[in-house]
């Protein structure tokens, strides 16, 4: 790995990070695309040098196998997994006219409800 | 971008693209084949025929998905079965969980050929990946219908009720795809 | 021993099988069972008691010592008969006491249930075993003590005593791993014959004494046993006097021999034993309901046993087994009479009861014989055993510890003589005040005027015979095994020896001549007689304080669940960009303190850049992320996140994947697609909706976790110590699975179960996609057939869908 694919990793990472904290769905799936980009280059980069494609043949020094594999499958989940959000944002829109994660309502209310007081039953 | 209201939609898109389909569809087979030995693979050949399917979508709109006539569950669980099955066939034989068999064939003219076992692997997750690319094609056709459903069923229903004033629906007239 | 068990978990099965319907075969069926058992146990005696022990395994998992183990030496035969033959007495008589009632069935399995669970703590060998069977009888107490599960009070009752006795099964569970670890061992027979010592030993004693003390309702958990007693009567009787309260002398018994010198283990159980001797007595002192006035001396009993059992001398060890059986016959004779009485009079309200020796006869002398075994007056069989306990104190070879459990437990024994009285003159006695309302907390302001009349004797039906058959039968052993001492303590002797075998020599005597013990009963009597008639007059009126442990558990309990409102209140704000920014920051901070925990050195190795391209590649790609950053419009952003995954595919091939290169390359085409099917709708700018934090704190995390997370990759490549299976791989890919390129051999051969794990991933992705759609055209085609008004009224704003 070199500075300069850390460097790529940092500002992915970094990007993401700021795309997903925000209210608008489009913007928090994208920002998980972006996530997923990040961590596969991570894996991808601090797992192995640079080197050859890894095909019985080629000359050394080759690359290593194994998180490619890994980062391979990843990358086609991330994929499933953002169709999955979008179609969804897509659903959430007809239905209520915006993309964005409202605050839990439910949530809000019973923070501010006081607790109903527990029946101990008569004294014994 | 159109949906099913009826915008324009280019010919030659369309006409390039029937004639692209067969080259994709046979790219697509002969990525996934040839991943065992060169880069390529189940997962990018499955996804070069997605493509296809989203390249006709975008051509010639909802109908070229809807006359495939192909249900993208099925697909899905048939990649899946068979990735399984072909995981599950050497136990039979007494052999590990997902271990390979390797059956060479000496058909004439072509000399020596080689059928690896997880090449039918690589073809199950070929064909589940299409089928959750379909499935999410077809997602957002129905939901286009769905919206289209709506809308007539709401034009109905003003129009029984008599309703002419058009102040309520400045949208109606409105294609997405001008947005 | 583990068919019989089974016989209890199918006999609680097949009595709860019938649900709310009703089943009065259930308590006879159940009854059964514990008959057997005790049959059983009875063959099996000669030959136990001759050192031939039994025993039983299920193996669950054998590398960890896990599984159930259980073993019938001498004392698990002795707990044993106690627990199933008072079980089958018990559940006869709940026959008569419950007459037709719906839930019968329910009782009963929990009843045998209980049975089986308690019959496991006192057969257990492997200490899982016991942890397991200790919390099943927690559980069936749990459901028994709520039995009425309408009165609030009950259900209030059983949760106190469940997460009393739960939490303190948790205590004694750490305690057992402990001893466990320590001993080397996971059989109870093994630990007690090798027992290990030193700090953390004496740790473990601490903690499995605390599950003994909950268990048992000693000082200071002894508050939830009183509230049990919204349990039905038999209930009552059979789980908290006569077996389940006992589990937790069981294990002390069972530990004291061998470990009653280590650490703190004497002290423990001598102070709270006593002090629940001593506080159970003044409380028995204060009741009105005969019932709980019975509990409170139950746990004054348990202190005093447990004291006796916990010193774990030859002589008090002995002595508090005598005490056990005693007990539990005559507690349960007691509690089952009140039951009786309660069914006859219509109340147990000492206060009311007046007159009962004449209108009922037999339960009267049940009752007078029951007292005089819990008051040790002779003949009795609790009179030999308080004599031996006596004479086992005055001779502990303990010093100190000896002598104050002596002091103390002579004066609890003056307080059992008062409240025994007290309550038999209660229940039997001739005269009673009635309830007036000025003696209650519940009255109002009158003064003195009767609330509640004396019960009328004339108006007491008689009980059936075979209602009275029970406490008759507990009553007669307690009367009968006094006057036999000498084969009864022979006979407990060979018993105890499977708990100290110096206890080989003791035995019971009903007259051992003028001695010390006899001369001290003479004066616990005679002190415990007159303490009764100087405070007749004053606990006449007291009404039973709400117990300050209660209370204080009480308000514990209600703190904890507003503070666990408040908790819920601050961390579950609602709000998912929240949420999203403390776990991202929460992963920054962990892989942060990994980064400065490591060496750094290593990082010196890393080179600027791999080749010559790699930099204004790099450069490309972060820019284009970036430039997401700053896109007002969807699709732009969509494009720009596109961009710079393309280019991400170029870094995977400088970087030898042309796998993933293909891949990705082909992945950001459909992902743009994709977002341009679902973007075409959707409005075209991003609404500037509301932020939950100012912008420079978002900036701020986002840097941080962007600065941490490329810290951690270049520490993560610079720290491989072994070499990677990739080469493995690369040499066996032709030969093993027949294919070339290693990157398709490891996904479809060597890690082909992962790829099946992933497409799995994959296809719940896709039925999910596809579910949606098809959940939103169902509901769609509903409201048009049903609700076609409110398909018009949504009509009215469609603009709020077309936007």
């Amino acid at each position: 790995m070199s500075f300069t694919q850390a460097a790529l990793v940092a500002v992915l990472a970094g990007a993401g990070t700021y795309l997903v904290m925000h209210r608008t769905l489009t913007r928090i799936i994208l920002g998980l695309g972006m996530l997923g980009n990040a961590v596969n280059l991570l894996i991808l980069t601090a797992g192995s040098s640079p080197g050859n494609a890894p095909i019985v043949g080629e000359q050394a020094p080759v690359a290593d196998p194994v998180p490619q594999a890994l980062v391979l499958t990843s990358i086609v989940i991330t994929f499933g997994v953002m169709s999955f959000l979008l179609s969804m944002a897509y659903r959430g829109w007809t239905i209520d006219g915006n993309d964005e994660v409202e605050d839990d309502i439910t949530d809000r209310r019973l923070a501010e409800e006081p607790g109903e007081p527990v029946d101990h039953g008569e004294p014994t | 971008m159109s949906g099913t209201d009826g915008t324009r939609r280019s010919m030659i898109l369309a006409e390039t693209v029937n004639g692209l389909t067969p080259v994709l569809l046979a790219f697509s087979i002969f990525l996934t084949f040839r991943g065992h030995n060169a880069p390529g693979g189940g997962f990018a050949g499955g996804l070069v025929m997605a493509a296809a399917v989203i390249l006709r979508y975008l051509a010639s709109g909802p109908e070229a998905v809807r006359s495939l006539r192909i249900d993208p569950i099925v697909l899905i669980g048939a990649g899946l079965a068979l990735a399984a099955l072909v995981g599950t066939w050497p136990l039979l034989d007494g052999g590990e969980f997902l271990e390979s068999s390797i059956w060479k064939f000496h058909p004439p003219l072509i000399g020596e050929m080689k059928l690896v076992s997880s090449s039918l692997f690589d073809i199950g997750v070929h064909v589940l990946v299409v089928g959750v690319v379909m499935a999410v094609l077809v997602a957002f056709v129905e939901a286009d219908d769905e919206v289209a459903r709506a809308n007539a069923a709401r034009e109905e229903l003003r129009s029984n009720a008599g309703h002419d004033d058009a102040s309520g629906d400045p949208g109606t007239t409105t294609s997405g795809g001008e947005r | 021993m583990i068919p019989l068990l089974l016989a209890h978990l199918v006999a609680f099965l097949v009595c709860l099988a019938p649900g709310r319907r009703s089943a009065r075969w259930a308590l006879p069926v159940a009854a059964a069972v514990p008959a057997v058992t005790f049959g059983w146990l009875v063959s099996q005696s000669s030959s136990v008691l001759h050192g031939d022990v039994p025993s039983a395994n299920l193996e669950w998992v054998p590398q960890l010592g896990l599984g159930i183990s259980l073993r019938l030496d001498g004392f698990g035969l002795f707990m044993g008969l106690i627990v199933s033959g008072i079980g089958t007495l018990v559940m006869l008589y709940s026959t008569a006491y419950f007459g037709r009632r719906d839930d019968l069935g329910r009782l009963a399995g929990l009843l045998v249930g209980f049975a089986g669970a308690m019959l496991g703590i006192v057969w257990a060998d492997g200490l899982l075993s016991l942890f397991v069977f200790w919390e099943l009888t927690s559980i069936t107490s749990f459901l028994l003590i709520g039995f009425e599960d309408r009165s609030a009070t009950a259900r209030s009752a059983a949760q106190r005593a469940f997460l009393v006795t739960g939490l303190g099964g948790l205590a004694l569970l750490a305690g057992l791993i402990l001893l466990g670890i320590q001993g080397g061992t996971t059989s109870l027979s093994e630990l007690l014959a090798n027992p290990p010592s030193g700090t953390v030993t004496s740790v473990a004693l601490v903690l499995v004494l605390a599950g003994a003390f909950t268990k048992s309702a000693q000082f200071p958990f002894h508050f939830w046993l009183p509230g049990a007693m919204a349990a039905p009567t038999p209930v009552s009787a059979y789980l908290h006097s006569a077996t389940m309260v006992k589990a937790g002398l069981v294990v002390v018994a069972r530990f004291a021999p061998a470990f009653a010198s280590v650490g703190p283990w004497r002290a423990l159980v001598v102070s709270a034993g006593l002090a629940s001797l001593v506080l159970g007595g003044f409380r028995a002192m204060r009741q009105q309901d005969a019932k709980l006035a019975l509990a409170h001396g139950t746990v004054s009993q348990l202190g005093f046993m447990m004291v006796l059992l916990g010193l774990g001398t030859p002589g008090t060890t002995y002595a508090g087994v005598a005490m056990l059986l005693a007990h539990a016959l005559f507690k349960a004779t007691l509690f089952l009479s009140v039951g009786v009485v309660d069914h006859s009079a219509g109340t147990r309200d000492m206060r009311r009861l007046q007159g009962l020796a004449r209108a009922l006869p037999i339960t009267a002398g049940i009752i007078v014989v029951a007292s005089a075994s819990m008051a040790a007056i002779p003949p009795t069989l609790g009179f030999v055993a308080k004599e031996k306990a006596l004479d086992a104190l005055l001779d502990t070879g303990l010093g100190a510890i000896g002598t104050v459990a002596l002091v103390g437990i002579v004066a609890g024994s003056v307080l059992t003589v008062a409240y025994t009285i007290r309550i038999a003159v209660g229940l039997l006695g001739n005269d009673a005040p009635g309830v007036t309302v000025e003696d209650g907390a519940r009255g109002g302001s009158g003064t003195g005027a009767l609330l509640e009349a004396p019960v009328d004797p004339s108006g007491v039906h008689a009980p059936s015979l075979a209602f009275q058959g029970a406490p008759f039968v507990l009553a007669a052993l307690s009367l009968v095994l006094g006057i036999a001492a000498e084969p009864v303590g022979h006979w407990l002797a060979e018993v105890t020896v499977s708990l100290d075998p110096a206890t080989a020599s003791k035995a019971l005597h009903l007259w051992t001549g003028v001695n010390t013990p006899l001369v001290l009963s003479a004066g616990i009597i005679t002190a415990g007689i007159a303490s009764w008639w100087f405070t007749v007059a004053a606990t006449r009126s007291v009404d039973a304080p709400y117990s300050t442990a209660t209370r204080l558990y009480d308000r514990a309990y209600d703190s904890l669940l507003a503070g666990a409102r408040q908790v819920t209140a601050v961390s579950q704000s609602g709000s998912l960009p929240l949420y999203i920014g403390v776990v991202l920051v929460s992963v920054g901070a962990a892989l942060a303190t990994a980064l400065l925990a490591g060496s750094t050195d290593a990082i010196s190795d890393v080179p600027w850049a791999n080749s010559s391209l790699e930099v204004p590649l790099v450069a490309l790609t972060a820019l284009l992320a970036l430039a997401v950053l700053g896109a007002r419009q969807r699709f732009t952003a969509a494009v720009l996140l596109g961009g710079s995954g393309y280019m991400l595919a170029i870094v995977y091939l400088l970087q030898g994947a042309p796998d993933l290169a293909i891949t990705q390359f082909l992945v950001e085409t459909l992902t743009i697609v994709v977002f341009l099917l679902a973007l075409a709708r959707l409005p075209r700018d991003f609404h500037p909706a509301p932020s939950w934090a100012p912008r420079w704190i978002r900036i701020v995390v986002s840097v941080v976790v962007g600065l941490t997370v490329a810290g951690f990759a270049l520490g993560t490549s610079q720290s491989r110590t072994a070499e990677s299976v990739g080469d493995d791989y690369l040499a066996l890919s032709e030969p093993e699975a027949g294919g070339r390129n290693v990157v398709n051999v490891i996904l479809v051969d060597f890690r082909g179960f992962d790829t099946l794990g992933e497409i799995t991933v994959l296809a719940v992705a896709g039925a999910g996609v596809v579910n949606l759609v098809r959940a939103a055209r169902r509901q769609q085609r509903r409201k048009q057939l049903s609700d076609g008004l409110e398909v018009e009224e949504r009509s009215g704003r469609p603009s709020e869908v077309w936007r």
